[in-house]
C-alpha cells in the first residue's frame, strides 16, 4: 500500500477528520519558487529570505472541496534532486504533480521538457499534472517567458497551466485547488455515484501500482 | 585587544556582530563589549579545536602551504568555468543558494563572507566528480563562519576584512601582499588574511571523498551527497546503519515507522547534508558539531576507539528517540512526516550527544542489522581476557535476546533476575544471571571466552521526572565509570562477569517470581514516570515490558 493510502482513517483525536486524502508534487528547478508557493498556499505567507529545501519538506492542508473535506498532502522538493537521489520514494503514490517554471528565467521554462520525461519515467501514468509559471509579478523587463509561451507549452502536454505569484499571493489557491479538484474527479468519476472515501482511493491507488508492477 | 578598540568596534560592526541590535547607549555598548570578548573567546577555543580535528597541528609552514593549495585550485576553477559545462552548473548553483542562506546570522549572510563563500564552494566543486550539491553551502557557510569569528580584526587595515554589508573591499580574503610571506609566517592562526584559505582547507577536510570506503569510520560528509538510487551508494549504506541502530535501540519506535511507510530517505537527507544543522538552535548545532570533530582521530578521551562516523549516524537515532512518543501516536504517514521536520524544542543537546556516543560505541551502526541484543563492545572482549571480574557494556533493549537472536555467540537459555528497587537512591537495579548453555554446547565449534553462567548487572536509569532537579553526577560501578545521565543509562549498561561457581543457582522458579515481582514494581513506576511525559522512563518500561514477556514465556 503506499504511504498516503496507509492513512485512510478519516477521524484522529485532533478531529481532523476528512474524506480523501491526495498525494501532491512540486517539481521543478532549483529557485522556481516551489516552496514560497506552497507557504502561501499553506499558511498564506511570504518571506523573500527563504533558504534551498534540502530532500523535501512536507506539509499537510485540508480543503473543503465540493463539499466533501479534502486533506493534501503537499511534498516539496529539492530543485537539483532531479534525475537523481530519491526519484522514486518521491513519486511513489502521488496523486497530482505541480510543475513550476519561473518566468523570469529561461532555463527552468527548458527544463519542463525534461520534468515531464522524469514524471513518465516514475510516475504512475495517469497521474494528474498542471504547468505553473511563477513569479509573474516580475516586471515586464525581467520577464523572459511570455503567457502565450506557458499556455502553448501546457496544451501541448494537454494539462492546466496558471501563471502565479507567491509573492504577490496571484492565482496560488486556484493552481492548488484546481488540481485538487481534477484528481478527485478523476478518481470518484470512474467510481461512480457510490460515496466515495479515502480508502477507496486508497484501494485503487494500491491496486493499480500493484498492476502496473 | 584594547579595551577602545572593542568598543570602536562594537559600535562600528555593531550590525554585523550582534543581531539587528541598534542600541547606542554607553550601556548597550559595554554589554555588547563583554560578549562580544567572550563569544570571540569561544570562537578562538573552537576554531582552534575543529582545526587540530580536522587538519592536525598547525604550523605556519602549514598556513602557507593552504593559502598556495586554495590559490592554484582556485586559478584552475577559474580555467575549468569557461571550460566546462558541469562547471558552470556549479557555479549557477552555488550563486543561487548562497543567496538562500538561513537568515539567523546577518554576518553570514553579509557581502564579504557570501562572496568568500562562493569561492570557496566553486573552487571545491570544479575540483571533485559530483561538483556542488545543495546544502554544502551551509555547511560551507558554518565551517567559514567559525574561521572569521575567530579571526583577529583590529590587525585589518580600514576597509579590508570586516563583514558589513556593502564592503565594497569584497575580495579582501584574498588581496593580500603575497610579498609579505615572512610576515605571514609571522602571523598568528587567528590573522584575518587566512580565513578564506582555511575554511577552505577546513571545508574539504570535512567533506572527504565520497569513493573513500576505507575511511576507518571517520565521518565523510560527501558520502552524504552521494545518489541514494542505488542499494550499495554510500549514503544508502548509512540509511540501513540507522534503521539497524533504531531496531536494536528501540524496536517498538522502528517498527512503527516501517508500519507507517516513513522511510528514512524521507527525514534524513536534510539531516544528514547539513550535519543537523537546521534541526537544532544554532549553539546547539556548534555544541553538536565540536562533539563530532573531537571524535575524529577514532579516539575519545579516554583512549577508547570511537568512530566519529557512527557518533555522526547515531544523532539520528537519537533525535529520533527524542520524538518518540510524537511518534508512536502518529497515526498516520502525514502526522508522522509533520512530526520529523521539526525536531521538538528544548533537548538538551548534552543529552543528545551523550546517547549518539552511546549508540556508536556500542557498535550498533552495521549495514547487516542488529545481531543481537546483548553486545559486548571490541574493548570489553579484550578485557575479559586479561581479567575474571570485568565490567562490560550491555546493550540494553530486551535485556536478554533469547527470540530476538539468531548469531551464535550471545544466545540465551534462561534468563534469571533479581531486582531491586531503592526508593532513596530513586534507581533501580537488576542482577541478571543469563545461563549460556547453548553456549557451552557450541563451544566444540567456535571458541568464545564466555562460560554456562553469567551474573550480569544492569542499571535500569532512575525516572528522568525524579532525578532532575538533582546535578547529574558520574558514579562508579565497580570500577567502571557509568554516566548516571538517564539519557545514556537506557544505552549503557554496567555488567559484571563473575566467577561461574560462585553464582548460586538454586532455585530457578522462585528467583524467577522475585525477580519478576521486582520487574512489575520497576515497571509501574516507569510507567508513571513515562505517562507524565517522561520519554526515557518510557524506553526504559518497554525494555522492562519486553524482559517480562520473555520471563512469563
Amino acid at each position: 500500500m503506499s504511504a498516503s493510502a496507509s492513512s485512510s482513517r478519516g477521524g484522529g483525536a485532533n478531529g481532523a477528520h476528512y474524506d480523501h486524502l491526495l498525494k501532491l508534487l512540486l517539481i521543478g528547478d532549483s529557485g522556481v519558487g516551489k516552496s514560497c508557493l506552497l507557504l502561501r498556499f499553506s499558511d498564506d505567507q511570504f518571506t523573500t529570505s527563504f533558504i534551498t529545501t534540502i530532500g523535501i519538506d512536507f506539509k499537510i492542508k485540508t480543503v473543503e472541496l465540493g463539499g466533501k473535506r479534502v486533506k493534501l498532502q503537499i511534498w516539496d522538493t529539492a530543485g537539483q534532486e532531479r534525475f537523481r537521489t530519491i526519484t522514486t520514494a518521491y513519486y511513489r503514490g502521488a496523486m497530482g504533480i505541480l510543475l513550476v517554471y519561473d518566468v523570469s528565467d529561461e532555463r527552468s521554462f527548458e527544463n519542463v521538457r525534461g520534468w515531464m520525461r522524469n514524471i513518465e519515467q516514475h510516475a504512475s501514468s495517469n497521474v494528474n499534472k498542471i504547468l505553473i509559471g511563477n513569479k509573474c509579478d516580475v516586471k515586464e523587463d525581467k520577464r523572459v517567458i511570455s503567457k502565450a509561451r506557458g499556455q502553448a507549452l501546457a496544451d501541448e502536454f494537454g494539462i492546466p497551466f496558471f501563471e502565479t505569484s507567491a509573492k504577490s499571493s496571484v492565482n496560488v489557491n486556484d493552481a492548488f485547488m484546481t488540481i485538487a479538484g481534477d484528481i478527485k474527479n478523476r478518481l470518484t468519476g470512474s467510481k461512480g455515484l457510490g460515496a466515495p472515501n479515502a480508502i477507496n482511493l486508497g484501494d485503487r491507488a494500491a491496486t493499480k501500482r500493484a498492476s502496473c508492477c | 585587544m584594547r579595551n577602545d578598540d572593542i568598543v570602536r568596534r562594537a559600535r562600528s560592526d555593531g550590525r554585523a556582530y550582534r543581531d539587528g541590535d541598534e542600541n547606542g547607549s554607553e550601556d548597550g555598548v559595554k554589554s555588547a563589549s563583554s560578549r562580544e570578548r567572550s563569544d570571540a573567546s569561544t570562537s578562538v577555543t573552537r576554531r582552534t579545536a575543529w582545526f587540530a580535528s580536522l587538519l592536525g597541528r598547525e604550523t605556519a609552514r602549514g598556513r602557507l602551504e593552504r593559502r598556495a593549495a586554495y590559490e592554484r585550485r582556485r586559478a584552475e576553477a577559474i580555467r575549468a568555468n569557461g571550460a566546462r559545462v558541469e562547471a558552470s552548473e556549479s557555479v549557477r548553483a552555488v550563486a543561487m543558494d548562497v543567496e538562500r542562506l538561513p537568515s539567523d546570522d546577518p554576518t553570514a549572510r553579509s557581502v564579504t563572507m557570501v562572496e568568500a563563500l562562493k569561492r570557496i564552494l566553486v573552487t571545491h566543486a570544479i575540483g571533485t566528480r559530483r561538483g556542488y550539491r545543495q546544502g554544502m553551502h551551509e555547511v560551507a557557510s558554518a565551517v567559514l563562519l567559525c574561521c572569521a569569528s575567530a579571526a583577529e580584526y583590529s590587525a585589518a587595515p580600514k576597509g579590508t576584512g570586516r563583514w558589513e554589508d556593502g564592503d565594497s573591499e569584497s575580495m579582501a580574503f584574498v588581496d593580500v601582499d603575497h610579498g609579505e610571506d615572512k610576515d605571514a609566517e609571522a602571523a598568528g592562526e587567528r590573522d584575518y588574511r587566512f580565513v578564506e584559505h582555511d575554511a577552505f582547507a577546513a571545508f574539504v577536510a570535512l567533506m572527504g571523498d565520497a569513493s573513500d570506503r576505507e575511511s576507518d569510520g571517520r565521518l565523510i560528509l560527501a558520502a552524504y551527497y552521494e545518489d541514494a538510487s542505488t542499494p550499495t551508494s554510500p549514503i544508502s549504506e548509512a540509511f540501513r546503519r540507522i534503521n539497524n541502530a533504531l531496531r536494536s535501540v528501540d524496536a517498538a519506535l522502528a517498527k512503527k515507522l516501517r508500519d507507517l511507510e516513513v522511510e528514512p530517505q524521507l527525514y534524513l537527507l536534510r539531516w544528514l547534508r547539513l550535519a543537523y544543522g537546521r534541526e537544532f538552535h544554532r549553539s546547539d548545532v556548534l555544541e553538536l558539531w565540536d562533539a563530532i570533530f573531537e571524535c575524529l582521530p577514532g579516539v575519545t578521551s579516554d583512549g577508547e576507539t570511537i568512530s566519529s562516523r557512527d557518533v555522526y549516524e547515531g544523532m539520528a537515532v537519537s533525535v529520533l528517540i527524542s520524538m518518540r512518543n510524537e511518534l508512536l501516536s502518529a497515526e498516520d504517514f502525514g502526522t508522522a512526516m509533520s512530526q520529523l521536520q521539526q525536531v521538538p524544542q528544548g533537548i538538551h543537546m548534552r543529552h543528545m550527544i551523550a546517547r549518539s556516543k552511546a549508540i556508536a560505541m556500542t557498535g550498533q551502526l552495521k549495514e547487516n542489522g542488529p545481531e543481537n541484543i546483548l553486545t559486548w563492545t571490541k574493548s570489553s572482549r579484550k578485557h575479559a581476557r586479561q581479567s575474571t571480574t570485568v565490567k562490560n557494556r550491555l546493550v540494553v533493549p530486551g535485556i536478554a535476546g533469547k527470540s530476538m537472536s539468531t548469531s551464535q555467540s550471545n544466545d540465551v537459555d534462561s534468563l534469571d533476575v533479581e531486582a531491586s528497587a531503592n526508593e532513596e537512591s530513586s534507581s533501580v537495579s537488576f542482577d541478571l544471571e543469563a545461563s549460556y548453555e547453548s553456549q557451552a554446547r557450541r563451544e566444540e565449534k567456535i571458541s568464545k571466552p564466555y562460560r554456562r553462567v553469567e551474573s550480569l548487572t544492569l542499571s535500569v536509569p532512575a525516572p528522568v521526572s525524579m532525578t532532575r532537579t538533582r546535578r547529574p553526577s558520574r558514579r562508579d560501578v565497580e570500577g567502571l565509570e557509568l554516566d548516571s545521565d538517564p539519557f545514556t543509562a537506557p544505552i549503557f549498561g554496567a555488567v559484571s562477569r563473575q566467577d561461574p561457581d560462585r553464582t548460586t543457582n538454586t532455585d530457578v522458579a522462585a528467583s524467577r517470581e522475585a525477580a519478576m515481582r521486582h520487574l512489575r514494581a520497576a515497571l509501574d513506576a516507569l510507567s508513571r514516570a513515562s505517562s507524565s511525559g517522561d520519554v526515557d522512563a518510557g524506553v526504559a518500561a518497554l525494555q522492562i515490558d519486553t524482559a517480562l514477556g520473555r520471563l512469563s514465556d
